[in-house]
């Protein structure tokens, strides 16, 4: 075998490789040997590449309708957070008070069963009483912890789901602004410093790009009268449903509900 | 797609590489329709098109932490999911025996490391060349890419359809991807 053989011979297996119709083994041996091959690994690219390309170019055909719900329902989500509802906590809270009205109903009926029987009992039955009583008191301090140890945990959910974003200047590429957006709570504060007052006539506005709408969304105009850090706390005008970037853009003066200035900081999340 | 479509693409999968059914229903709207018509161009039936592209997406949402971007776009590793399903349909139902069942391993990893901003840029520059380029492409050069591609035939399976030697079959399909290459040197430096 003449060494154009060979190569041809590894193109193939290339081809072969690039498309996935290699035995794993044998692929796993090629992946190895491409690392120190970048004009191998290339053809590998452009293979798939071009496979790509050439789906992409088919007439476009519209799949079943029906078939996206099928597809969403398939899927379940892989983290699932535990959640307080507003219905349990009341049930907790609810449980001492039970716990004591049991107490002093049970304690009645057997005040009362001891006076009609023998005062002789009186004192056990006393000691029992006691002893529940103990355990009742046992029982609430467990459920205020329990109950504290859950609003923790509520308020350590909302803060993993705080997104924090730095925004930078779009004309001297520095960071100008910090930003704190909760999603749930759908409201957030902008932290500013260093940007300069705005200009007569303008507003500085702040814009939301959620990737669920064409246009951003308006979280309110304000105005700075001196260099210096301001903290603002901003909502949106409409419900973001995934926001992906934010954005400040200098505006007419009270803010416009479309942006039409330039964008003067901004950032992805 | 656009550079601003396949970074939303990426930033998608790592939200659903972390169980995120939004994301995933996003991607579902951006990608289902060129699929689905790369499974009919490959099943020709509705029916077998729509599990294939269902079939599909399970794997995306269940694999999405395994793409790496370094080796391709978003829709090239789907594409090469589904290609791999749809052959495999196709091998079934058509009791036509493959040399082996496509691998597991939809997308081989070639080691290398992180992806680079101008790596990035390269990839999707690339891509875009091999398009311009594929259209300029001979007709049977074309052709044998587009059996081997969509028709899942091995290099023997496509020289019996065309009646045509091995060699030149394996020649066409090594010619256009040099082609290819070798335009895209001149473009690419």
């Amino acid at each position: 075998m003449n060494s154009d053989e060979t190569e041809a011979m590894r193109e193939d297996e290339a081809i072969r490789f690039a498309l996935g119709e290699m035995a794993p083994e044998e692929a796993k041996a090629f992946a190895e040997a491409l690392g120190s091959d970048p004009d191998l690994a290339e053809l590998v690219a452009v293979t798939r590449d071009s496979l790509a390309v050439l789906a992409g170019d088919l007439p476009s055909l519209t799949p079943p309708p029906e078939l996206r719900d099928q597809v969403l329902a398939a899927v379940s989500p892989r983290i699932v957070l535990p959640t307080v509802t507003g219905r349990n906590r009341r049930g907790m809270r609810v449980w001492p008070a039970l716990a004591a009205a049991a107490v002093m109903t049970l304690a009645a009926i057997v005040g009362w069963s001891l006076w009609i029987k023998s005062t002789r009992e009186m004192g056990r039955w006393m000691e029992k009483v006691a002893a529940i009583t103990k355990e009742r008191d046992t029982l609430a301090a467990n459920i205020t912890t329990l109950e504290n140890n859950l609003a923790e945990a509520r308020s350590e959910n909302d803060l993993a789901e705080i997104r924090i974003a730095s925004l930078r200047s779009e004309l001297e590429q520095a960071y100008v602004a910090t930003l704190a957006w909760s999603q749930n709570r759908q409201e957030g504060v902008l932290d500013l410093s260093q940007l300069p007052p705005n200009e007569e006539g303008k507003s500085y506005q702040l814009w939301i790009v959620d990737e669920n709408n064409a246009e951003p969304i308006s979280a309110g105009a304000f105005e700075l009268s001196a260099n210096g850090t301001v903290r603002i706390p901003f909502t949106p005008v409409t419900a973001v449903a995934n926001p992906i970037a934010f954005a400040i853009s200098v505006e007419r003066a009270g803010g416009v509900p479309k942006r039409e200035g330039p964008i003067i900081v901004s950032q992805g999340l | 797609m656009d550079d601003d479509q396949e970074m939303l693409s990426r930033v998608r999968l790592k939200a659903i590489a972390n169980g995120d059914q939004a994301s995933f229903a996003s991607l579902y709207d951006s990608y289902s329709a060129p699929l689905y018509s790369m499974a009919y161009r490959m099943l020709n039936s509705p029916e077998a098109s729509a599990e294939v592209v269902q079939d599909t997406f399970l794997s995306i949402w269940k694999d999405a932490e395994r793409y790496d971007a370094s080796l391709g776009k978003v829709f090239t590793w789907m594409v090469m999911i589904l290609r791999r399903k749809a052959i495999n349909r196709l091998r079934h139902d058509s009791r036509r025996l493959p040399s082996a069942a496509l691998s597991e391993a939809d997308y081989p990893e070639i080691p290398g490391g992180e992806t680079s901003p101008d790596q990035a840029a390269q990839l999707s520059e690339r891509s875009e060349m091999v398009g311009t380029i594929i259209k300029g492409l001979p007709l049977d050069q074309k052709r044998a890419l587009e059996l081997a591609f969509f028709e899942g035939f091995t290099h023997q399976e496509i020289a019996d359809k065309l009646s045509e030697p091995l060699g030149t079959v394996k020649s066409r399909i090594r010619l256009a991807l040099h082609s290819l290459r070798r335009q895209m040197e001149g473009g690419l430096s």
